[in-house]
C-alpha cells in the first residue's frame, strides 16, 4: 500500500506541482505595483498626512487670532462685537462646530493617507513565508511524501513567492480602484481648503481680514467720535461716560490692538500664500498619482514638487511659531 | 426669492463704496455729530452684515466638508478591509497546514 502510493504520487508531486506553480508565477508576474508606483504612492501619502496636519494647525490658529482680536475689541466697546449674535460674537462665525467639521475632514484625509501608504507598502511577506514554511513542514509529515530539506525549502519559497505575487496583484487592483474613486472627493477637498485659506474668497480666513478691517475703520471712527464729541457719547453706547484719562488709555489700547491685528494678518497672509501653493501642488501630485497608477512610465516631478512645497510650508510655520514665542 | 451670498456680497461692497464717497464729501469741520454718528452706525451695520454673510458661507462649505469626509472615510474603510483580506492568504496556508497535521494524527495503522 505504502510503496504503491509513493510510486504513483511522487512523480505527480515533483513534476506537476512545481510546473503549475511556475505557470501561476508567470501569470501573476507584472500584475503588482512597480517600485516606481510604490514610491509615488508612499511619497504622496506621507506628504498628504503632513499637509492635513498643517491645515488643521492653521484653521485653529485663525480662529484663535479672531477670538483674541475681538476680545480686545470688546474691551474697547466696539459696536461691531455683539455677544448675542453668533456671526458677530468673539469667534464671529468661526464657531467650534464649524471648526470640528473641518477637522473631521482633515482627520479623514490623514487616515486616508495612512491607509493608502499601508496598502501600498505592507508586504505581509514575513507572515507569508512563516506560513509557507509551516505548510511544507506539515506536508512532509504526509505518508508517502518524501522531501529532502533542499526541496522542502524550495517549495516553501515558491509558495511564498506566489502568495506574494497574488497579494501584489490584489494590492494594485485595490489601490487603483481607491485612487480612481477618490479622485473627485480629494479634488473637492482641495478646493474647499483653498477657499478657506484665500482671504479674498469670503470664507474662513476672510473672517480674520474682516475683523482687521473692523479695527481699522468702524472702531477707529467710534473712538475718534467720542474724543471729538468731548465725551458726548452716542445715545445707545452702553459704556460708562469716559474721562479724559480714560480716553487716552483707550487710545493706547487701540494702538496696541491695531498693531496686534496687523501682525496676525501678516502672519496669516504669509501662511495663506504658502498654503495655496501647497494645495495646488497637492492637486497636481494627485493628478499624477491618478495617471501613474495606470501607467508607471509617467514622470514623478509633480509628486516630488508637492513634497518640496509641503516641506517649505512646515519651515515657514516653524519660523512664524518661533517669532511668536520671542 | 432667496438672495444668494454672491448678491449679498455685491450689495455690501456697493454700500461700502457709497458710504466711503459720502464720508469723503462730508466736511469734517462742518459735519454735525448726528451726521458723523449716522455714518459710524452705517459702517458698523455693514461690518456686522459682512460677518453674517461670511458665517453663512462658512456654514455652507461646512456641509461640503461633511460629504467629502464621508467619502474619504468610506475609502479608508475599504482599504482597511483589503489589507485584512490580503493577510488572510497567510492565514489560509496556516489553516491548510493545521488540517494536514490533524489528518496525520488520525492516519490508518
Amino acid at each position: 500500500m505504502k510503496s504503491a502510493m509513493s510510486m504513483t504520487c511522487r512523480p505527480i508531486s515533483f513534476l506537476a506541482a512545481p510546473l503549475a506553480l511556475a505557470v501561476l508565477c508567470l501569470g501573476l508576474t507584472g500584475c503588482g505595483l512597480t517600485v516606481r508606483q510604490q514610491s509615488a504612492i508612499s511619497k504622496f501619502s506621507s506628504t498628504t498626512r503632513v499637509l492635513a496636519e498643517q491645515v488643521e494647525d492653521n484653521l485653529v490658529q485663525t480662529r484663535n487670532d479672531v477670538v483674541a482680536l475681538r476680545t480686545g475689541m470688546l474691551a474697547l466697546n466696539a459696536g461691531t462685537v455683539d455677544l448675542e449674535n453668533a456671526s458677530a460674537d468673539l469667534d464671529a462665525g468661526l464657531n467650534v462646530d464649524e471648526l470640528e467639521t473641518r477637522l473631521k475632514a482633515t482627520g479623514a484625509l490623514r487616515r486616508f493617507g495612512m491607509m493608502l501608504e499601508r496598502l501600498a507598502t505592507d508586504t505581509q511577506s514575513g507572515e507569508l513565508q512563516a506560513a509557507s514554511d509551516q505548510f511544507v513542514t506539515s506536508l512532509r509529515q504526509v505518508q508517502g511524501v518524501n522531501l529532502s530539506d533542499a526541496k522542502a525549502e524550495a517549495i516553501a519559497q515558491v509558495i511564498g513567492k506566489i502568495g506574494g505575487l497574488w497579494i501584489n496583484a490584489k494590492r494594485k487592483k485595490a489601490l487603483k480602484m481607491v485612487i480612481v474613486e477618490t479622485r473627485q472627493p480629494l479634488q473637492t477637498l482641495a478646493n474647499l481648503v483653498a477657499n478657506d485659506f484665500n482671504p479674498t474668497n469670503e470664507q474662513w480666513l476672510a473672517v480674520l481680514t474682516a475683523t482687521h478691517e473692523e479695527i481699522t475703520d468702524p472702531l477707529k471712527s467710534q473712538l475718534e467720535f467720542v474724543v471729538e464729541g468731548k465725551h458726548t457719547k452716542p445715545e445707545d453706547d452702553k459704556s460708562p461716560k469716559w474721562k479724559e484719562s480714560e480716553v487716552t488709555l483707550r487710545q493706547h489700547r487701540y494702538e496696541a490692538l491695531k498693531l496686534d491685528a496687523a501682525a496676525r494678518v501678516k502672519r496669516a497672509e504669509l501662511i495663506s500664500e504658502r498654503m495655496l501653493r501647497s494645495v495646488a501642488s497637492f492637486r497636481g501630485a494627485h493628478e499624477d498619482l491618478f495617471v501613474i497608477i495606470q501607467s508607471p512610465e509617467v514622470s514623478l516631478h509633480r509628486i516630488d514638487g508637492y513634497y518640496a512645497e509641503i516641506d517649505s510650508l512646515i519651515r515657514l510655520s516653524r519660523i512664524l511659531a518661533a517669532k511668536e514665542k520671542k | 426669492m432667496p438672495t444668494t451670498t454672491n448678491e449679498i456680497s455685491r450689495k455690501i461692497t456697493r454700500a461700502s463704496t457709497t458710504l466711503s464717497k459720502l464720508e469723503k464729501k462730508l466736511d469734517p469741520k462742518k459735519a454735525t455729530d448726528k451726521q458723523k454718528l449716522a455714518i459710524l452706525k452705517a459702517k458698523q451695520k455693514l461690518a456686522i452684515k459682512k460677518q453674517e454673510m461670511l458665517a453663512a458661507n462658512i456654514a455652507e462649505s461646512g456641509k461640503k466638508y461633511e460629504t467629502v469626509t464621508q467619502a474619504l472615510d468610506d475609502a479608508s474603510d475599504q482599504m482597511e478591509k483589503t489589507i485584512e483580506d490580503l493577510s488572510k492568504l497567510a492565514e489560509t496556508l496556516k489553516t491548510i497546514g493545521a488540517a494536514i497535521d490533524l489528518l496525520m494524527k488520525f492516519k490508518p495503522a
